[in-house]
């Protein structure tokens, strides 16, 4: 229980969405089943995503309107990858988990930040871009988006991952709105630290149902993220340290290798 | 287009006052029910609490969906209703295959 809640507190402070830290965890470090290690993570990322829902006010860096188009697909892989991943060979889910954290890996250490703005303000966003106040420019900025079908591509990419292995999806889907569909990196981590909340509780109904969710367990990891969380995280918002990244990345190939090997036992 | 600009930040605003508020309850009953689970463990009020806290958490975004497909509908923008609308109806399917389970 204890150790539910450092891990909430780390993975917030780290910066990730609860998840891809927190079921490696308990998983591998506390032996806990992968169905229970991914139901109490999905709690995490829910109360990850509410506290940031709460906190991102009055800037306008949330784009509900690109956000609920895009949560279609997420949700709609949510909620079948909930319910079939009881018939998923566990061997399968490990194979999945090694996949998806070397890419986050990949992405940790090539992550390049397109800005992606216009700075002509009188410019029509059209129906899915927006308009924020930039802090380094000083001034109001545009932005509009562009290749919506590779968005719901990696949308319900994320889904999937969120209901299969119960880690937030934002660390896929936040680079790739950002390199190939013209969304701002802050635009794309406020409007996706939203998403995942709503793809998280497309699934957990199901894991609870299932008794999935060790309900202590979650309440402590749930506290854990909502104090860490306080202490100030903000998912590719600022620049964070070099060696921080590099370290993640390291632990993240490393649970990568993990997977494999426990996916070949 | 101000006027649509407008409106989203007060839409903003409300859905996150919503998460405040859905936060603070699922952190109060979460703190409420460790407490009691720690000095008298498995007693039925320690067990509701920890049940209700994250009942109250994964509440807090189905309402927030809820709440966002009302809006669009007062502000009569359609994209944004089927799109919030479709949304709520997935939720709403697990909300199903969840009570079927726990049945």
């Amino acid at each position: 229980m204890v150790a539910g809640a450092v891990a909430g507190c780390l993975g917030s402070l780290l910066g990730i969405g609860g998840g891809v830290f927190l079921v490696p965890f308990l998983n591998i470090v506390l032996g806990l089943p992968l169905n229970v290690a991914s139901g109490v993570s999905l709690m995490t990322v829910i109360a990850t995503s509410s506290v940031v829902s709460a906190g991102s006010t009055g800037k306008s860096l949330v784009n509900l309107r690109l956000g609920m188009l895009l949560q279609v697909p997420a949700s709609a892989a949510a909620l079948i990858s909930g319910i079939t991943v009881v018939r998923v060979p566990v061997r399968v889910l490990y194979i999945v988990f090694a996949a998806v954290t070397a890419i986050i890996a990949v992405i940790m250490m090539t992550r390049l930040e397109r800005r992606n703005v216009i700075l002509d303000s009188s410019v029509d966003p059209g129906r899915l871009g927006g308009r924020y106040y930039e802090e380094e420019s000083g001034r109001e900025v545009v932005y509009r988006t562009r290749r919506m079908p590779a968005a719901m591509a990696v949308s319900f990419a994320g889904g999937s991952v969120s209901g299969l292995l119960g880690i937030g999806g934002g660390i896929l889907q936040v680079p790739a709105l950002n390199a190939w569909c013209g969304v701002p990196l802050r635009a794309a981590a406020a409007t996706s630290a939203v998403m995942i909340g709503v793809t998280a509780v497309a699934s957990a109904p199901i894991y609870y149902a299932r008794g999935d969710v060790s309900v202590p367990l979650a309440a402590a990891a749930v506290l854990g993220v909502l104090v860490g969380s306080r202490a100030g995280f903000w998912f590719g918002g600022r620049a964070r340290a070099k060696w921080l990244k590099l370290l993640m990345a390291a632990i993240l190939a490393t649970v990568s290798v993990m997977y494999l090997v426990r996916a070949a036992a | 287009m101000k006027t649509r600009r407008a409106n989203a930040l007060a839409l903003e605003k409300l859905l996150s006052t919503l998460m405040l508020v859905g936060v603070t309850v699922t952190a109060i009953s979460l703190i409420a029910g460790l407490v009691f689970w720690l000095v008298h463990r498995d007693t039925p009020a320690g067990t509701w609490l920890l049940r209700f806290g994250l009942m109250a958490l994964m509440a807090t975004p189905i309402l927030r969906i809820a709440l966002a497909v009302a809006e669009s509908i007062r502000l009569k923008d359609s994209f944004f209703t089927a799109t919030t609308a479709v949304v709520l109806l997935l939720l709403m399917l697990t909300l199903a295959k969840a009570f079927w389970l726990a049945a």
